[in-house]
């Protein structure tokens, strides 16, 4: 059985445009969001989260973060106990003996899990899940897992290197304030050396360009402030192609299926590649003393900006939003991916959670990714407005920031106390 | 061993396992008799794995991991590495029949044939058959285009026949992006041969496609994303705005382009 046949894709966007008119009847627009089934689906992920004992899940630092986040971009607020119990849960997957965080108490220490970990104690936010990181520790950790002839991340001790180990290095060095020239060095060469002439990235060079490793290439690039040779045009390009223009959600690949989850991977791309278009003018402006409005640019601090831009670390400015104030509409359809996720990637029948597309069951993963691709659409679709498709009391959702997705208040919280 | 044997086929995703046994291999791989024994070990259990889960990365990693070390040790000429690269082979082309689109299956199939030495035509024949059974297969279009990288420049003969493969997939299936991505890739190539003569007539030929498909196909984008980055600046804009009607969810990009 061929896995995406041609028939296969049209009868996707058959049922996907049903869904789309049925919901339309219904409302008159997209389904409502029923934000209270799905974060009472993932509490349920959290309670799941047994008490600290040693099991074989490797997955169970991503559990935490899927649920404590998926959860923050509906808005809810954790119970005291389930808090302290999550900070509890990934004090105990530390890998004290390398540094980083394991999938699971006991576990060897892993760079995707690291990423996960910390994201979740960046979402839960507090002094006791400050605590659990320890700064020396993970950066000795990301070192150890360095590549120096190529500027890769190998994903674990004695693993492979590939441009999941850069990303999840890259954030989780810049959320645990250890993201410096040794951590950063080579980065963009290695990814760049991953872009394919589709436009996207894959795994490996030669690889087939594939959503989530061009998310993690192009976050990884803007985190350490340096693009290589990525050709952003092209990537652009490859990416406005993933979304199907009648089920409106992104497929991970060429020719295949739309699937619920890259909603974020895709559609983040998108505001990361905006701000990254507004780095290399603004370091182009660097280089050649370009002037701006009359004035000659000498560093950035002419333009407002925290810090300066050559020799500062880039996710500084990214974050600081200076560049995005006109109200273009993005690239991609952010009206048509909110359908996309309301009316085909909520569960069947009023149930709590999401799912990849259609006739797939439910699962923690993609109820989280779909809730941040949802939040992304509504607040990336148009830079400076926020376009919520369906009734606003039950839709909106938290904002995000893109370059970590971590609910952007509680990372700026958190980056803030962080010196 | 079995400890672990059974932890790994099970749970895959747990590396300790995976590490466990490499460093048991590493010490009890003294001698090269031993050493072939655990290697022939560590295939079968990592076959076992990747029966269960096909898309484990630590489980594909292993198993090149293992390959890797055989051929260093034992060197690419040695009849057990031979095989065994035979055998490696064949284990890809079976996966590939369950799942053409398995990427990992498809990365460590191109790692085989590369240390098997097989011939750029021999894999492009597979590959072939591939597109075949399934022309929406992306994945072995991309095949066809990394072992070509791999060889090296790709010369104006081989540009041609893979630019009629390609015509051939748009004229019976226009919509099926596959083709014209590969497309991409031909027109990379055509613009890096050396001879400026050959190099314009096979960018004009192909653009001449271009035009046709469009025009028999006028509610196809395909045809027309292709011409934008192949006509002059006055045709492109045209085309830019017949894409912006047709494909109206993509206008915010065909303005930032245009
Ligand atoms: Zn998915």
């Amino acid at each position: 059985m061929p896995s995406t046949s041609a028939s296969a894709i049209e009868d996707l966007a058959a049922t996907a445009r049903e869904l789309h008119r049925d919901a339309f009847a219904r409302n008159g627009s997209a389904e409502p969001l029923r934000g209270d089934a799905h974060a009472e689906y993932l509490r349920g992920g959290l309670g799941a989260l047994p008490q600290v004992f040693v099991s074989l899940d490797a997955s169970r630092a991503w559990m935490a973060y899927w649920c404590v986040h998926g959860l923050a971009v509906l808005g809810r607020v954790l119970d005291d106990e389930v808090r302290t119990r999550v900070v509890g849960f990934l004090d105990a997957c530390v890998d004290a003996r390398r540094g980083g965080f394991g999938g699971g108490p006991g576990q060897m220490g892993h760079l995707a899990t690291t990423y996960a970990a910390t994201a979740a104690l960046v979402t839960i936010g507090g002094d006791d899940a400050r605590e659990v990181i320890a700064r020396a520790d993970v950066k000795r950790f990301l070192m150890s897992l360095k590549e120096k002839e190529t500027g890769g991340f190998r994903v674990h001790e004695g693993g492979e290197a590939d441009a999941r180990g850069c990303y999840a290095a890259m954030a989780s060095a810049h959320m645990c304030g250890c993201l410096d020239n040794d951590v950063r060095s080579g980065v963009g060469a290695y990814v760049s050396r991953c872009q394919t002439y589709e436009g996207g990235i894959g795994g490996e060079p030669g690889g087939e360009a594939h959503g989530g490793y061009t998310y993690c290439g192009l976050a990884a690039c803007a985190l350490a402030g340096d693009f290589g040779t990525l050709d952003l045009e092209n990537l652009e390009r490859w990416l406005v192609n993933r979304q199907g223009e009648i089920e409106g959600g992104f497929s991970g690949r060429t020719n295949k299926l739309v699937d619920g989850c890259y909603s974020f991977w895709q559609g983040g791309c998108f505001p990361l590649l905006r701000r990254a278009n507004d780095v290399m003018l603004l370091q182009f402006m660097e280089r050649s003393k370009m002037t701006v409005g009359g004035r000659t640019v000498v560093g950035s601090d002419d333009l407002g900006l925290e810090a300066r831009v050559l020799g500062a670390c880039a996710a500084t400015m990214f974050t600081s939003g200076a560049f995005e104030s006109s109200s273009t509409p993005a690239a991609f359809s952010s009206g048509a991916l909110q359908g996309w996720i309301l009316d085909c990637c909520q569960s069947d029948n009023g149930a709590g959670g999401l799912r990849d597309k259609p006739g797939t069951g439910r699962d923690h993963y993609h109820t989280c990714y779909c809730l941040s691709g949802l939040s992304l659409a509504q607040h990336h679709g148009r830079c400076g407005l926020v376009e919520v498709v369906g009734p606003a009391e039950s839709n909106a959702l938290v904002e995000i920031e893109p370059l970590v997705n971590v609910v952007k208040h509680k990372y700026e919280t958190w980056m803030r106390a962080l010196t | 061993m079995a400890m672990t044997e059974k932890l790994v086929t099970t749970c895959p995703e747990v590396t300790t396992g995976w590490n466990r046994r490499k460093e048991a291999v590493e010490l009890g791989a003294e001698t090269a008799e031993a050493a072939r024994d655990w290697w022939s070990e560590e295939l079968r259990v990592s076959e076992i794995a990747l029966r269960n889960a096909p898309k484990s990365y630590p489980s594909w990693y292993h198993r090149k991991w293992t390959v890797s070390r055989m051929i260093r040790t034992m060197g690419r000429e040695s009849e057990t590495v031979r095989m065994t690269l035979e055998r490696e082979r064949a284990l890809c082309s079976r996966l590939l029949d369950a799942d053409d689109r398995n990427f990992h299956c498809w990365a460590y199939r191109r790692f085989i044939v590369q240390s098997l030495g097989v011939t750029t035509e021999e894999e492009l024949e597979y590959t072939l058959k591939k597109i075949e059974d399934n022309f929406s297969n992306y994945s072995a279009w991309h095949q066809r285009s990394a072992i070509l990288d791999a060889r090296g420049d790709v010369d104006s003969a081989t540009l041609k026949g893979e630019f009629e493969l390609a015509s051939n997939a748009f004229y019976t299936e226009p919509e099926d992006q596959s083709a014209w991505m590969y497309h991409r890739w031909l027109i990379a190539r055509a613009r890096a041969l050396k001879i400026p003569d050959e190099r314009d007539a096979a960018i004009a030929s192909a653009l001449e496609i271009c035009r046709e498909v469009a025009e028999l196909e006028p509610g196809c984008k395909w045809p027309l994303l292709a011409r934008a980055s192949l006509e002059d600046e006055k045709s492109r804009r045209d085309v830019l705005d017949r894409l912006s009607s047709i494909d109206p969810a993509r206008v915010g990009y065909y303005r930032d382009v245009a």
